[in-house]
């Protein structure tokens, strides 16, 4: 889904350093993450303006 | 009973009517803090000096006849997020920081002529889970001190339930006021948003940030959240709850701990046997996603707050908070509006369930107090698909008043909290159910006995 060097190029792009440690971690946590990202869009559904047929 | 374990307006009438010096109760606060601190680690700056001579001026002013109300000459305590003196915020990056201000709420309890007792404990930044290892010793849950006492107000949960203050001030993004509650075996208020300013508290998610009270019983907190500068909290009267319709989401906290459940359920067939109209009711989405919804919102807005000291290279953050933070950076800007955008669609929702229901009743969390980590959890701990239910994020997404208030005790000893959620202004009624159910549980009366 996302490696750790896609997440070391990302935070960098921002200008924060993070450790090879750090990275493993935010990659292992990468997926339930994007699980809620997911579950807010499907909650927000009803009140998200969507452009029409 | 111990005056320590007195409840703050009992402590109050007796130093009104003169029958207490508010000088000998803050020595005895102070006393027991010097005693017990270096065990439980509630506080991490005591005022001792000058919760004295605020103790001497508020006699001076009782005995004159100057009486200014239910907290003039009761020792409290704010947790080291509101910026007064000393302020860390559990931090080594701010082990050193001293407040060139004080937050509205310290300025108002001085107004009020409370005595301020200190600093207490609490997570990083109001969210990083305290560890054995941390930079600041981790307050302990006075009902067995290998545990956490919640958090993230962990040392007002541990200094209420130890008889180490009579109130205090914590703050909740998520639940932070509750859950320490809920643990430690006392009492959480989560105003109504807006209500208690959040001015000079440093901020964790402002969007979802309030101020609340801590006590030992219902009317303690109410009378603590009194002090806000333009009062709109009407009288909520005495604990009568007879045709109060409380709705009971069973869909929305069907997971959790067996025991935590049992005692939930037990306390929701006293409020039916109190004369309350018990129903239950559907809200449609489930506690994971409010958390998703919840944590999706804090970590943007914490990572945003924090991301020019990120980007410094100062050291200090703690290994937790250094990483929630840069999750907080990879989440993009189109999910934090979706997640806003939930938000607004559970208001919405809970505007309709609050035209049918006075209350909501539920689990505070659906856990116990677990053993303090020896060092960082993993953040795949907090950042989870199946996170330990935490029903208190719902209110701070619609805004509501929350109380956590205990309703039992697991085998191993350890609280458990009843939550009661109301709709947004009227905290009148939630305090109501709560001070009504405390009175007929009776689990007020109980307090750790290793801290007699």
């Amino acid at each position: 889904m996302i490696d750790v060097e896609t997440i070391r190029l990302r935070l960098e792009e921002l200008g924060v350093a993070t450790s090879p440690e750090e990275l493993q971690e935010l990659a292992s946590a990468y997926p339930a993450l994007v699980a809620w990202m997911r579950m807010a869009e499907e909650l927000a559904r009803d009140a998200d303006q969507e452009l029409p047929e | 009973m111990n005056l320590h374990y007195r409840s703050l307006l009992d402590v109050s009438e007796l130093m009104r009517t003169k029958r207490l010096s508010p000088v000998e109760l803050t020595r005895e606060m102070l006393e027991r803090i010097d005693r017990l601190n270096p065990s439980l680690g509630a506080y991490y700056t005591v005022f001792a000096d000058q919760a004295l001579a605020e103790a001497r001026a508020a006699e001076s002013e009782i005995a004159g006849g100057a009486w200014r109300g239910p907290l003039h000459g009761v020792p409290i305590a704010f947790k080291d997020l509101y910026e007064l003196g000393p302020t860390t915020c559990g931090s080594k990056l701010l082990a050193d920081h001293v407040a060139e201000r004080e937050a509205d709420l310290v300025t108002r309890a001085r107004v009020e002529g409370a005595v301020i007792l200190g600093k207490l404990a609490t997570h990083e930044f109001g969210l990083a889970a305290a560890t054995l290892a941390d930079h600041f010793p981790p307050a302990r849950n006075p009902w067995d001190p290998d545990r956490t006492p919640g958090g993230s107000s962990t040392g007002a949960g541990t200094a209420l339930a130890a008889g180490m203050a009579f109130g205090a001030f914590g703050t909740d993004t998520g639940g932070s006021v509750r859950l320490p509650a809920a643990f430690s075996g006392v009492v959480g208020y989560k105003p109504t948003s807006g209500l208690l300013s959040t001015k000079g508290v440093i901020p964790l998610s402002p969007s979802l940030d309030h101020a609340g009270p801590m006590a030992r019983t219902v009317a303690d907190a109410a009378a603590l959240a009194s002090i806000r500068p333009h009062p709109t909290l009407p009288p909520w009267g005495g604990g009568e709850v007879r045709g109060l319709r409380v709705g009971v989401p069973r869909d929305f906290w069907d997971a959790g701990d067996p025991q935590v459940r049992e005692h939930v359920e037990a306390a929701i067939r006293a409020l039916a046997g109190a004369g309350a109209a018990v129903e239950d009711l559907s809200l449609g989405f489930g506690v994971v996603q409010v958390m998703a919804i919840g944590y999706l919102i804090t970590l943007s807005e914490a990572a945003a707050f924090h991301l020019a000291t990120l980007r410094s290279g100062r050291s200090g953050y703690g290994h937790e908070f250094g990483l929630v933070l840069r999750a907080g950076l990879l989440v993009p800007g189109h999910s934090y509006v979706h997640a806003q955008n939930a938000r607004a669609g559970i208001s919405r929702r809970m505007t309709t369930v609050f035209e049918s229901h006075d209350v909501l009743a539920m689990p505070t969390v659906g856990a116990f107090a677990d053993p303090l980590p020896a060092g960082p959890r993993p953040l795949t701990r907090r950042i989870s698909e199946q996170p330990t239910p935490q029903y208190t994020w719902l209110a701070n997404l619609y805004g509501g008043p929350a109380v956590s208030v205990p309703c039992g005790f697991t085998s191993e000893g350890l609280p458990v909290g009843l939550q009661l959620m109301g709709r947004p202004g009227d905290d009148a009624t939630v305090l109501r159910a709560a001070h009504a159910y405390e009175q007929a549980a009776g689990w007020r009366d109980m307090h750790p006995p290793r801290w007699p």
